[in-house]
């Protein structure tokens, strides 16, 4: 240990303080680490080849994705382009007045439709009307109706 | 150099050479497995002289090897295998240095001392306690980072003025000057402290 006259020698301090720091210095220079550091490290360096990031044809997970989905985007919208291509109206054979007009005025109906609009074959209208008897249900109450037809007799002379 | 395993040493034999400074015929993996037989102590070595802690050594040696599989391509371009490792470790200190700022320090000064100790250590060096060595480790760390630097590498046994310089990309002079500079002003710094009293 240094005496208190030792330590108030600036000589003697810078020499015991180089001896600590070379001390401190060689303490760290010379470390060694761990037994079987080899091992650990050649495991580690084993485990991340082991979990490389999965690979489609070739290419990257993620970029295959984005490719995957630029594609898909790019067949929505051709086919959403063809189709409105393939909607153009073909006239039937009746051309088609093209009008100027703002459509609001009483000369815009007599524009004729290129071609007349078809029923439905096996459609129905929106409301149809039944005939027949009107059940029970039907009929207001407090009206009489008779449940059967009136005869029609030829034998039955007319009412004068 | 550390103790190889068996069945690592024979795979090696015949070519791990303190003179292996280019990997032209040889595979990345074997090359790899080479590497770390070879400097995996020095590297520990300079990835401790930041971290003080031995576990967060041990992991950034890892992880500069794990940079190392993953530039493997260019092991065969590498004029100096020895360097590059050490940029790289020394890197990947930096890098966990800087994040981990906002945690708290966790030395092991006195770990070491106690589990490790070297053979070839004198007794006088077993006076210094480990606390004087904690104080001058924290006015180490006080240093510039330029000076802090070179010194902390200069006290690697392993790397010469030469190779740190390379290490830290300046000239050898500049490195000496720091070095220089770094004692000079760590004197300073702890006969302020009284660390001799």
């Amino acid at each position: 240990m240094s005496s208190s006259h030792e330590t108030h020698d600036p000589h003697f301090l810078d020499a015991d303080l180089e001896k600590q720091i070379d001390q401190t210095l060689r303490m760290i220079g010379s470390t060694h680490p761990r037994p079987g550091i080899e091992t650990r490290i050649a495991a580690r360096l084993a485990g991340a080849s082991a979990h490389k990031p999965a690979r489609l044809f070739g290419l990257p997970r993620l970029a295959f994705a984005s490719a995957a989905g630029m594609a898909a985007c790019a067949a929505i919208i051709a086919g959403s382009i063809s189709h409105s291509r393939h909607l153009v109206p073909i006239a039937p054979g009746v051309p088609i007045p093209m009008s100027t007009s703002s459509g609001v005025s009483s000369a815009d109906a007599g524009i004729v439709a290129p071609k007349p609009v078809a029923a439905p074959t096996h459609g129905r209208a929106r409301s149809v009307r039944k005939t027949g008897v009107p059940s029970d249900d039907q009929t207001l109450k407090g009206v009489a109706i008779p449940k059967a037809p009136l005869p029609q007799s030829s034998t039955t002379p007319p009412p004068q | 150099m550390s103790t190889l395993p068996g069945q690592l040493s024979a795979q090696l034999t015949g070519w791990v050479t303190p003179s292996l400074t280019t990997a032209d015929t040889l595979d990345s993996s074997e090359t790899i497995t080479a590497l770390v037989a070879e400097y995996s102590t020095t590297l520990y070595r300079v990835a401790y002289s930041v971290m003080r802690n031995a576990a967060e050594a041990e992991d950034a040696v890892q992880e500069a090897f794990l940079r190392v599989l993953k530039h493997r391509d260019q092991l065969a371009e590498i004029r100096d295998l020895r360097v590059w490792l050490v940029r790289i470790t020394w890197n990947v200190v930096l890098d966990k240095k800087r994040r981990s700022k906002t945690r708290p320090e966790n030395e092991d000064v006195a770990d070491f001392a106690r589990v490790l100790p070297s053979p070839e250590r004198r007794a006088d060096e077993t006076l210094i306690s480990s606390q004087e060595h904690s104080r001058i480790l924290r006015a180490i760390d006080q240093l510039p980072s330029k000076e802090r630097q070179a010194l902390l590498l200069s006290a690697v046994d392993e790397l010469a003025t030469p190779e740190i310089a390379a290490v830290l990309g300046t000239t050898e002079s500049s490195i000496r000057s720091r070095i220089f500079r770094a004692r000079r002003e760590l004197s300073t710094l702890l006969a302020k402290q009284g660390v001799t009293r």
